[in-house]
């Protein structure tokens, strides 16, 4: 009896993951007091078990229950969602479309493929973002190295398969999107 | 629990969890980590519940 007791009372070991990763927020009540862009996101915490995971997930808002306007980013610890960063500076990324309220489940399940390591490239992939505005929720996997072809579509094909999403995505490259804005054509599409 | 992916031994080196596997702790983990903290202002963004949560002096 002794010994269950001191089991019950252990806390139980934790199921470590191959990278920490960081929540960030960018919030938009925020957005509109502040001129700079990206001056208004801040990181959340940072988890590297399973256990820690789920805790922060558990008691945040999932897209659907964000505010318009709010981004939430999931990256690999020290890697900042911002173009600016140097390993993101070469990059792009994929991006899924979702009406309104729709994009709880895929947005889990991207979380859950980057964590569990489920994809080839992972070593490729930065992080991810959710941008939840009036009309749609976008789910974006951002990437390292935008010229290697071959990772970035075989991450483009995995994400597709985790979603069982059917559309067409595109692949869109940061310099592209700094240079043209939403004139940004995709690179490469699966 | 930790997938070797191709059997080739290296991959056992990598922790990989399955979807169905991490899903198994959605309801193990309910409270806030201990050590986590966060400034009033986003914790009224994106807390479920802000009742509890630590705050940051900001």
């Amino acid at each position: 009896a002794k010994a269950m007791a001191a089991a019950a009372a252990a806390p139980p070991p934790r199921h470590p993951l191959e990278h920490s990763w960081t929540f960030w927020f960018d919030n938009p009540s925020a957005k509109n007091k502040q001129a700079a862009w990206g001056s208004s996101i801040r990181p959340i915490f940072t988890f590297s078990s399973v256990e820690d995971f789920w805790s922060v997930y558990n008691n945040v808002h999932h897209p659907s229950k964000l505010a318009v306007g709010a981004d939430f980013h999931c990256f690999k610890n020290k890697i900042e969602p911002k173009w600016e960063d140097p390993v993101c500076a070469n990059g792009g990324k994929w991006t899924v479309n979702f009406s309104r309220g729709k994009s709880d489940t895929a947005w889990l399940y991207t979380l859950l493929a980057m964590i569990g390591e489920q994809f080839d490239y992972g070593d490729e992939i930065c992080g991810a973002v959710v941008n939840v505005r009036a009309r749609q929720e976008k789910i974006s996997i951002w990437t390292k190295n935008a010229a290697n072809e071959v990772a970035q579509v075989s991450i483009g094909k995995q994400w597709k398969e985790f979603l069982d999403y059917n559309e067409s995505i595109g692949f869109i490259f940061h310099d592209d999107a700094k240079k043209l804005d939403r004139g940004a054509k995709n690179r490469y599409s699966v | 629990e930790i997938q070797d992916k191709d059997g080739d031994g290296y991959e056992l080196t990598i922790k990989r969890y399955s979807r169905d596997f991490l899903l198994k702790f959605l309801e193990l983990c309910t409270n806030l980590p201990e050590e986590f903290e966060i400034a009033s202002d986003i914790a009224d963004a994106l807390m479920v519940s802000s009742v509890n949560v630590p705050r940051e002096s900001y």
